[in-house]
């Protein structure tokens, strides 16, 4: 039995398929998901999204947003971003990470929430450097 | 004779002018028109999903989170999306009417928060209390400038003052038609969420909301800390979703506006050459007159 699966952003759908398992970061740790998971809504985290589907394997990089498994082996992503892994741009990943760590340095600038935002900004491009190279050492 | 030839070419001159402007605005309108209708699009399919999820979650009658709860107050906060530029043809005076047959029918008080300078204009007017207004939205809108008027909106609905909040926005049906609508936004309840998934772009196809759901769901890390994230983000998509609607209708409706202003432009141009004409050979005729009668006098 497969599940479907769906990862959804607010400007595209990024990937939909039938996969096998997928292996979702979420605030309480990686899980693995299989057909006829029970229903469950969980935080997601940032970082690498792995799907399975017929012996490949396929990775992506989300951001924060949250999983909803439902009852019928449906699996749906709602993320701030998504990208998959042959999408990313490491370089410029590495640049935009760079650039968030520089100004992180100054952090007594400013208040909590730019400091909450540029922090997550940052998880973010790590996970998309770190799914990036991951993809370019699996080809 | 020759003076009123002259004013003629003049109009002519002016209304040609006149209809370059409103010409390129069409165009112009045209573009950002498809770029928002894009982008409402792109947008629905997590806006209806976000929705299934919160009217899933919103079946769950043992949650508890403040803003699944009506407030405890009795007035009302409307959100009112309209635009910051005119020459849009009906599309404000459409809002404005929704929402002054809303006000009479509903006794309650009523306090604004506005989207674009219009909607700012008419809650001044009608001497609505404004919590917070908002113009000049960038025209590339991303889900990082509504964060502002989401946090307005819950932040004083939390406080409890109010009973309920409700949008009122343009639904883009089609270029040619839109349609104003009020629904509901806090508390989220299911009656709310279920018609909200079905008019979701305008196409009112019910079949598409999921199945009901037997089974509860089960919270990873607990319960209040999925429905404290789940919550507000999904009223924030909510509020982005109108705003792209009512975006995407305001420039069809400029669109279709200039079109028109166009058109009527071509057609005044056409009446004004023919009366050009006229004059033009009355007075040549006048002329003729002239000199054949001096011609006779001598």
């Amino acid at each position: 039995m497969k599940i479907k699966f769906k990862i959804i952003t607010l400007e595209r759908v990024v990937y939909q398929d039938e996969v096998d398992a997928v292996t979702i970061p979420t605030t309480d740790g990686e899980i693995t998901v299989l057909a006829r998971h029970t229903p469950l809504v969980a935080i997601l985290k940032s970082g690498r999204i792995m799907v399975k589907k017929d012996g490949a394997q396929l990775l992506l990089s989300v951001s924060s947003g949250f999983v909803e498994i439902r009852q019928d082996s449906e699996v749906v992503i709602l993320a701030d971003t998504a990208e998959r892994a042959e999408e990313i741009d490491i370089e410029r990943a590495d640049e935009a990470r760079r650039r968030v760590e520089e100004m992180l340095k100054e952090k007594d600038k400013f208040d909590d929430l730019t400091f909450a935002r540029m922090q997550a900004q940052l998880e973010k491009e790590l996970a998309r450097i770190h799914v990036g190279k991951k993809y370019r050492k699996l080809r | 004779m020759a003076i009123s030839t002259k004013a003629i070419k003049n109009r002519i001159k002016s209304v040609n002018n006149t209809k370059k402007i409103t010409k390129a605005m069409e165009m112009v309108a045209a573009s950002k028109m498809r770029r928002a209708v894009e982008k409402s699009i792109a947008s629905r399919e997590y806006a209806k999903r976000a929705l299934e999820l919160l009217s899933h979650i919103s079946k769950d009658n043992l949650l508890q989170h403040p803003l699944l709860k009506p407030g405890k107050g009795d007035k009302t906060m409307l959100v009112i999306v309209a635009s910051d530029k005119g020459l849009c043809g009906g599309f404000n005076v459409n809002v404005f009417k929704e929402l002054r047959h809303y006000i009479n029918s509903h006794d309650e008080e009523i306090h604004a928060v506005c989207v674009g300078k219009y909607a700012e204009r008419f809650a001044k007017k009608s001497n609505l209390n404004v919590l917070g207004s908002f113009i000049d939205m960038p025209d590339d809108l991303s889900p990082e400038d509504i964060r502002g008027i989401a946090r307005l909106v819950i932040d004083e609905y939390l406080k409890g003052e109010y009973r309920r909040v409700r949008v009122v926005y343009t639904n883009f049906v089609s270029a040619m038609s839109n349609e104003v609508d009020i629904r509901g936004l806090l508390p989220v309840t299911e009656a709310h969420i279920t018609r909200s998934i079905a008019d979701t772009g305008g196409t009112k196809d019910k079949e598409d909301v999921s199945p009901e759901v037997t089974r509860l769901y089960q919270f990873e890390p607990s319960d209040e800390a999925v429905l404290d994230l789940v919550v507000p983000i999904l009223t924030e998509v909510q509020i982005y979703q109108s705003l792209l609607e009512s975006r995407a209708s305001e420039y069809s409706s400029r669109m279709v506006a200039m079109k028109s202003a166009s058109e009527n432009a071509d057609e005044m141009v056409e009446d004004l050459t023919l009366s050009f004409n006229k004059a033009r050979q009355a007075s040549i005729t006048q002329e003729i007159l002239e000199i054949s009668s001096g011609a006779q006098g001598l």
